[in-house]
């Protein structure tokens, strides 16, 4: 058994969060409380250490002024907790809004956007998979693109496409929903991993 | 009222569900099956990638590991680090998220231990804050974005000029950050890349895999487990891989009884008195 009070530390609350299993109680709901206030706290000190790494060492220790813009900005946004000035707010945040966009979508377009579809359109049909894929595509397609109320024998015949499109689907979401399973077993197993191994020292 | 043997199992308190799953978990834990392993195709091309680059290349692992995510990209990433310590690569590290700086100190330790010497054989680079930007940045300026580096600080940092000298980049996180990878590293530099993910996002970033943006994917515990098996470096990944998949059968026979009680029962009046 373990002699390290951080080892304890962190068998009691994992103990704790998983008691929830049974039924709420205080020492989950002391222990989710703790670990948002942990989670925000690291988050703040690491997003101090990051200011002062990345704008205000360089700024006074290089003279980089252009880095002030930068500072300014990040003020401005906290002038969100005062009604009468939080439309200085917006102003920073329009500007990363802006930012972001227009780097995500230069580099969305060629990433995610041109080069998969390259990728599909010279495809070989020469394995199962690849024509199952071919076959997916194309119903799934044909389920967004004809969405359409057409009474005629071609509108029914797109719609009946369509029908087995919205199948490949499911069947997709339900692989997703396997794969989110083996994540969430995946996470027991280390908790347990810990508990057995690192704690209690039972398991080799 | 008597609910019958269909109404008890639709009716089944959870946490006799629950306890059942503990039992099944640990049961392979204390006793290995040694259930067989298949190798897919994501994780064997990955490991080829690694294998085959020369003894000495330069790799960089960029890691959003944060301990919702550990239970899996903790083995792989570990399985992957060990492999390049067989491979004698030097290596650069750097934490894309907030909480990632904790797990890089656990690689860092780990070359440490193997005889790796930092700043000459492998170099941590200092979180910074701005997500997809800072892959952007690092794209057009890799000294630049990491200015806070002076010159003599690291010798292995003084050889690299920008991105186009890293022979591999892996990526490790269970969000966007393996697209803003392919989106600004691999896109401008043509860089292979690879990942380590979680078997949720699997699925979403198959098609980057397709279209060879991704050289190969380490997906969930179970790629960890693959990876070290191919790489031969055991650890957690395949020691966890019985435990897996006995919950799963028992995900899936719950499953299964949970769907024959509703249709056994389908119909019937409740006792509650409704449907």
């Amino acid at each position: 058994m373990s002699t390290n009070p951080g080892v304890w530390l962190a068998a009691f609350f994992t103990l704790a969060i998983y008691s929830f299993l049974y039924g709420d109680n205080p020492a989950y709901k002391f222990s989710e409380h703790l670990f948002v206030g942990l989670g925000a706290a690291h988050a703040a000190v690491m997003g101090w250490e990051a200011m002062v790494k990345q704008a205000w060492t360089p700024l006074t220790t290089k003279g980089e002024l252009w880095l002030l813009g930068a500072l300014i900005g990040g003020v401005m946004l906290l002038t969100r907790w005062f009604k009468p000035i939080a439309w200085i707010s917006r102003i920073p945040l329009g500007f990363m809004m802006g930012v972001a966009a227009g780097l995500s979508l230069r580099s969305a377009i060629d990433s995610q956007f041109w080069r998969q579809i390259q990728s599909t359109l010279t495809i070989k049909l020469d394995s199962a998979n690849n024509i199952l894929y071919i076959f997916i595509l194309f119903t799934t397609l044909t389920y967004f693109l004809f969405a359409f109320n057409d009474k005629s024998g071609f509108g029914r015949g797109i719609k009946g496409i369509g029908v087995i499109g919205q199948y490949m689907m499911m069947i997709a979401f339900g692989a997703s929903l396997g794969s989110t399973i083996m994540a969430r077993l995946s996470l027991v197993i280390a908790r347990l991993s810990f508990l057995f191994k690192d704690w209690l020292g039972v398991l080799q | 009222m008597d609910q019958g043997f269909f109404g008890k199992i639709q009716n089944m308190d959870r946490r006799i569900i629950y306890t059942i799953l503990f039992a099944v978990l640990l049961v392979p834990m204390f006793n290995p099956i040694g259930l067989p392993l298949r190798i897919s195709d994501v994780t064997q091309s990955a490991y080829d990638t690694v294998e085959a680059l020369p003894p000495g290349s330069l790799v960089m692992l960029t890691t959003a590991n944060a301990p919702g995510t550990a239970a899996e990209l903790e083995p792989q990433s570990i399985a992957l680090i060990k492999h390049w310590i067989k491979k004698d690569f030097k290596i650069i590290m750097w934490p894309s998220a907030a909480e990632a700086p904790r797990f890089i100190d656990g690689y860092a330790e780990l070359l440490d231990k193997s005889g790796y010497v930092e700043g000459v054989d492998y170099l941590v680079l200092p979180y910074l804050a701005g997500n997809e930007t800072v892959f952007g940045s690092m794209a057009s300026d890799l000294k630049g974005t990491f200015n806070m580096i002076s010159p003599g600080d690291s010798a292995l940092w003084d050889s690299i000029t920008d991105v186009s000298d890293i022979d591999l980049l892996a990526d490790c996180g269970g969000g966007e950050s393996q697209l803003w990878a392919i989106a600004h590293i691999e896109a401008k530099h043509g860089t292979p890349t690879i990942c380590l993910i979680t078997a949720v996002i699997l699925a979403v970033r198959q098609p980057y895999y397709t279209s060879g943006q991704f050289k190969g994917i380490i997906s969930g515990l179970n790629g960890a487990a693959e990876y070290e098996v191919l790489a031969r470096v055991p650890g957690q990944g395949a020691s966890g891989m019985d435990a897996q998949s006995m919950g799963h059968l028992w995900v899936v026979f719950t499953i299964l009884m949970g769907n024959i009680a509703y249709f056994a029962t389908k119909g019937k009046k409740s006792p509650g008195g409704g449907m």
